[in-house]
């Protein structure tokens, strides 16, 4: 195959691209609450950085309250953030920070080999999201896009 | 256009990492909906029996007047949540224990009621499940199209291009040298006479 892209096609690739990358993590709330502050709205919920809302199902919130205990029930940032990182040649998520790794492998059963940090595979995934719906949210890793935001930027292709 | 094609397959690795979570939140909920939906049709079968007892020991009557006071007591969220910038919908269901006046009724009635109220919560679960999975599997197809555009086409046309190019500038290379040797032949024929 062989075939020259013009540049109205580079053009539209760019700024497809571009767009690509400011969305990839949209979907992530502006702040996130603690589990504490969660349970006391009557609709527990948090604003997502494309301004749509996410909303925390009670059950889910309770079950998290039963792992983690009312006293530190104001240390937990909800929603549980896992990390994707696409340099990894495989699909892994990475769960960051002590009181977060505790909840995930108790919500697994398994014993983690870091404190502050855990990774999980395809199907530790499946069983995280399956139990913890709307408290867990990926997050694409923001040191790969933000490399990506500075090269561009540098090359003065991103406003 | 190096620069371009990393960035393209950077941009492809993002959707493909994006396309296999999809992927695995659809599984995820087909798993849950198929457990569901049998869970509902086995109470929906008891609910049924119960109902069909319930009209029969009390009649349409009383139970359709007890029917009429229920919704009173139920009660649903409907809201939304994200899922990797996909908004799917989130329904919570609050069903209290209905008050109605025992005299006008029978057990039998009390029977349908208590296995209706276990239903609906499964049911309204099951709704947003399904419901759902469409809203996935409709993402799950634009996202496919866009990593099999950027596979496919966008990433070998970029590859093409620079193959041809490298092409080029070799072969403009290589007459330059040929042009070279040719102005030293004939610069050194020049001097010989």
């Amino acid at each position: 195959m062989y075939s020259i892209v013009n540049d109205r096609d580079y053009r539209l690739l760019e700024e497809y691209l571009k767009e690509e990358l400011r969305i990839a993590n949209a979907h992530l709330p502006q702040r996130r609450k603690t589990l504490k502050q969660l349970l006391e709205e009557d609709i527990p919920h948090v604003l997502c950085r494309d301004g749509r809302v996410h909303v925390f199902k009670r059950r889910e919130l309770e079950y998290l309250l039963s792992i983690v205990g009312e006293d530190r029930a104001d240390e937990l940032l909800l929603p549980i953030l896992i990390e994707i990182d696409p340099s990894f040649s495989e699909l892994v998520g990475v769960v960051k920070g002590v009181l977060e790794v505790e909840v995930i492998s108790k919500v697994l059963g398994i014993r983690p080999e870091k404190v502050d940090a855990m990774y999980l595979y395809r199907s530790q995934l499946c069983e995280v999201r399956k139990k913890l719906r709307t408290t867990t949210q990926y997050v694409f890793s923001t040191k790969y896009l933000l490399e990506e935001f500075r090269s561009l930027k540098e090359e003065g292709k991103l406003t | 256009m190096r620069r371009r094609l990393a960035l393209a397959r950077k941009i492809h690795r993002i959707l493909k990492d994006r396309l296999s979570l999809l992927v695995n939140e659809y599984l995820v909920h087909a798993r849950e909906a198929i457990e569901k939906r049998s869970r509902v049709v086995e109470l929906l079968a008891k609910s049924y029996d119960k109902v069909s007892l319930a009209l029969g020991m009390n009649g349409l009557e009383v139970c359709e007047s007890i029917a009429s006071i229920l919704p009173k007591y139920v009660t649903i969220l409907v809201a939304t949540r994200n899922i990797l910038g996909l908004s799917v919908p989130v329904l919570e269901s609050k069903v209290k224990p209905p008050l109605y006046p025992l005299y006008i009724t029978s057990s039998y009635v009390d029977d349908a009621v208590r296995t209706c109220r276990e239903l609906l919560p499964e049911l309204i679960e099951l709704a947003e499940l399904e419901k759902t999975m469409e809203r996935l599997s409709l993402e799950i197809i634009k996202m496919r199209r866009r990593v099999n555009a950027l596979e496919y086409i966008v990433i070998p046309r970029i590859e093409a291009t620079i193959k041809y190019l490298r092409m080029k500038f070799e072969e403009r290379e290589r007459e330059d040298k040929a042009r070279l040797k040719r102005i030293k032949v004939v610069l050194s024929r020049r001097r010989g006479s």
